[in-house]
């Protein structure tokens, strides 16, 4: 299935759980350090908690946050 | 106001607070920061870059053990603000949350009316707001009946480095606030900071005049001098405290017996 | 142009209207003015009627302004009465040539036991007053001088006026303030109560403070005798001209200071006398009026009055004085020239400021060439 994230389309296999997508995309690098950033469905947060049984469905667009140096 | 600085609970030795934007590198920042003695620094939230460079400073940052404080940076009204601050709260896990908005790209000035329903709607769902804004008396006054949990005036737009170009709305706010005052933006230098405590804020922050200092960690420990120096000032009594209690109080006693006299 | 002729362009019951008609809207003013921009008009508001009301106010601002400019500093003064021979005729003075009271005039052994006394007492600053008599004139307060000298590190004049090079050979004697009371700048009243003598001339007298800025003196000391002619215009005058000396001899200090006129020899009664309370408000609104300005009070001035006002405003008293030519070593009141009200002992006055934390200044320790 097709996704966005972050505005970039992607193709993802179906039932690919919020997780597994930011590892493959390596937005993080292991699943047990999720410090510092977050993650919207649809523009609805999606609590860290239960990114490892959040499935992403087709056409979702999914935005990924952290934190950066400002003001 | 006297005593410790205390906001949304936390306690400040430091009154100064410091912003991570436009530093050449993580070093130079996590440098600039110790030196400051900051125990406060802001941040952005931003979507990440998926292929570029990750602005790591979270690592560093978290070492010297700062308090953390994002900031909603980018957004242009109440909704984008109160997502901001959502997000921000998921990435670290705090409910601390410096309250912009502003449209304006020009000159960086906050919306007021945006702020203040942000800041409605963020204090209902349990975030304790520091509203950056300008340096309006009246909106001071809004922002904290809303329940903010101090008030962020700016005193110059964000990195003119004017100095406290709003110096005598921003006496009113002291004067008239229940909540801390935290003079944010546009102190260009460590005379500025210096000022600003000296007249009553109970902290400043500043970001552009370290980051873009030929010196930052130099310019950091200036700041925190200027800060240090500015409050002990307050705190001994600028002016006009002169204790000239005995001295009238002797004064309207002997007024007092001269009418007493003429009574009689 | 000299002080005289701007004077007296002004009639007197003018200046006492520009003073009656100011309101309390006009007295706020005068006191939200910034400190150090007042002016002869806020300080007609500040003494006038309407300022009765707000007299609590402007006591506490002049607390501020005489702290925030001389610290806590309050200088100790004793005046030296060397003569009470007098050729002119005042209706209000004690010393009047027409009063039968016995007359002494110090010879030099005297002055320096005078002197010593003085300087027992812990006095430094000696302000010597004489009447005045062709006989006892410059060549006189110049043959004291070295004597005075001996004791006091700062020495003031309040003697008969004298022309300006006069002032310059006693500067070189070690000459620091001069003191010449204008006594009233009403020229009808001038005329009526100055009967008989050299006092006449009420030019001579006005110009004095200019003579003394001319030679070049430290500081020169201005004030009316309160209660002579109608006070309000007097002080007027007495403020504008301070502000003349200032703009013409900036390098002079100026002193005011406030005599009261009380009962003397002859029983000369004030015409326009000023109540406790008038006396606060004219020398605070001095204060606010030029907060550089020295205040001093004397010891015509009663315990209550002075322990209460002091604070307020002042920067020098005197204590413990004696108004007559002598009376330090042996004391004779029919040589007196007023009668005074507090007669504390020196401790006693001192123990009174100090409970305010004022600081008693007795000696000039400045380095002199």
């Amino acid at each position: 299935m097709i996704v966005s994230i972050n505005n970039e389309k992607k193709t993802v296999r179906d039932g690919t759980t919020l997780t597994e997508l930011l590892l493959g995309e390596k937005i993080i690098a292991d699943a047990g350090n999720l410090s510092g950033i977050a993650a919207a469905v649809n523009e609805k947060i999606v609590s860290k908690k239960d990114w490892n049984h959040y499935e992403i469905k087709e056409g979702d667009s999914v935005d990924v946050f952290s934190m950066v140096s400002g003001g | 106001m006297q005593g410790d600085l205390v906001i949304g609970g936390k306690k400040f030795k430091s009154r100064l607070f410091v912003g991570t934007g436009k530093f050449s590198s993580a070093d130079v920042l996590k440098k600039a920061v110790m030196a400051s003695g900051s125990e406060l620094v802001t941040m952005s939230v931003k979507r990440v870059h998926l292929h570029g460079e990750r602005d790591e400073i979270l690592t560093p940052l978290r070492e010297l053990g700062v308090t953390l404080l994002p900031n909603t940076a980018g957004a242009r009204n109440a909704k984008e603000a109160v997502y901001a601050a959502q997000i921000a709260r998921e990435c670290l896990g705090t409910s601390l949350i410096k309250l912009e908005v502003h449209p304006d790209q020009r000159y960086l000035l906050p919306d007021p009316i945006e702020t203040l329903n942000a800041a409605e709607e963020l204090v209902r769902d349990g975030f304790t707001v520091m509203p950056y804004c300008q340096a309006d008396p009246v909106l001071a006054k809004r922002l904290a009946d809303a329940g903010a949990a101090c008030v962020m005036p700016l005193a110059a737009p964000i990195g003119s480095n004017r100095g406290l170009l709003m110096k005598e709305m921003l006496r009113i706010i002291i004067e008239q606030s229940e909540v801390p005052v935290v003079v944010d933006a546009g102190l260009g230098r460590p005379s500025d900071a210096a000022l600003a405590m000296e007249m009553g804020a109970d902290a400043v922050l500043v970001n552009t005049a370290i980051a873009v200092s030929g010196n930052p960690e130099k310019m950091a420990a200036a700041f925190r001098k200027a800060v240090a120096a500015g409050r002990e000032a307050y705190e001994a009594g600028l002016g006009e405290s002169f204790n000239y209690a005995s001295a009238t109080s002797d004064l309207s006693g002997f007024l007092k017996s001269l009418d007493e006299e003429q009574n009689r | 142009m000299s002080f005289y002729d701007e004077a007296l362009s002004i009639p007197f019951s003018d200046m006492t209207e520009r003073v009656m008609k100011k309101t309390a809207r006009d007295v706020e003013a005068a006191l939200a003015r910034d400190d150090d921009s007042r002016n002869l008009d806020d300080f007609a508001a500040l003494i006038s009627p309407a300022a009765r009301p707000f007299l609590m106010q402007i006591a506490q601002k002049s607390f501020t302004l005489t702290r925030r400019r001389f610290g806590s500093v309050i200088n100790m003064y004793l005046p030296l009465y060397l003569t009470n021979l007098c050729s002119n005729d005042c209706s209000y003075c004690g010393f009047s040539s027409k009063n039968k009271i016995e007359r002494k005039c110090l010879t030099p052994k005297e002055t320096d036991a005078e002197c010593r006394k003085m300087h027992e007492m812990g006095y430094e600053n000696f302000l010597l007053v004489s009447g005045e008599h062709k006989d006892y004139g410059i060549d006189y307060f110049a043959e004291m001088m070295p004597i005075v000298r001996k004791y006091a590190s700062f020495i003031q004049f309040e003697v008969q006026p004298l022309q300006t090079e006069d002032y310059t050979r006693l500067r070189s004697l070690g000459l620091d303030a001069v003191c010449v009371y204008q006594e009233t700048y009403n020229p009808e009243m001038y005329k009526l109560v100055h009967r008989h003598g050299m006092k006449k001339n009420m030019r001579f007298r006005m110009e004095t403070p200019e003579r003394v800025g001319e030679a070049g003196v430290e500081k020169v000391g201005l004030g009316a005798l309160l209660g002579l002619s109608e006070w309000h215009a007097d002080s007027m005058f007495v403020a504008m001209h301070a502000k003349f000396m200032r703009k013409h001899y900036w390098n002079t200090k100026v002193a005011i200071s406030f005599p009261r006129l009380r009962p003397a020899c002859g029983g000369f009664e004030p015409g326009y006398p000023l109540d406790d309370k008038d006396l606060i408000q004219l020398m605070c609104a001095f204060r606010l009026f030029d907060p550089e300005l020295e205040l001093t009070i004397s010891t015509r001035e009663r315990p209550a009055f002075r322990d209460a006002v002091v604070p307020m405003a002042i920067t020098a008293i005197s204590a413990g004085s004696s108004v007559q030519p002598g009376g330090y070593v042996e004391r004779n009141d029919d040589l007196a020239q007023w009668k005074i009200n507090d007669s504390r002992p020196v401790e006693e006055v001192c123990a009174a400021l100090k409970r305010h934390g004022l600081d008693l200044v007795w000696r000039d320790t400045r380095v002199r060439a």
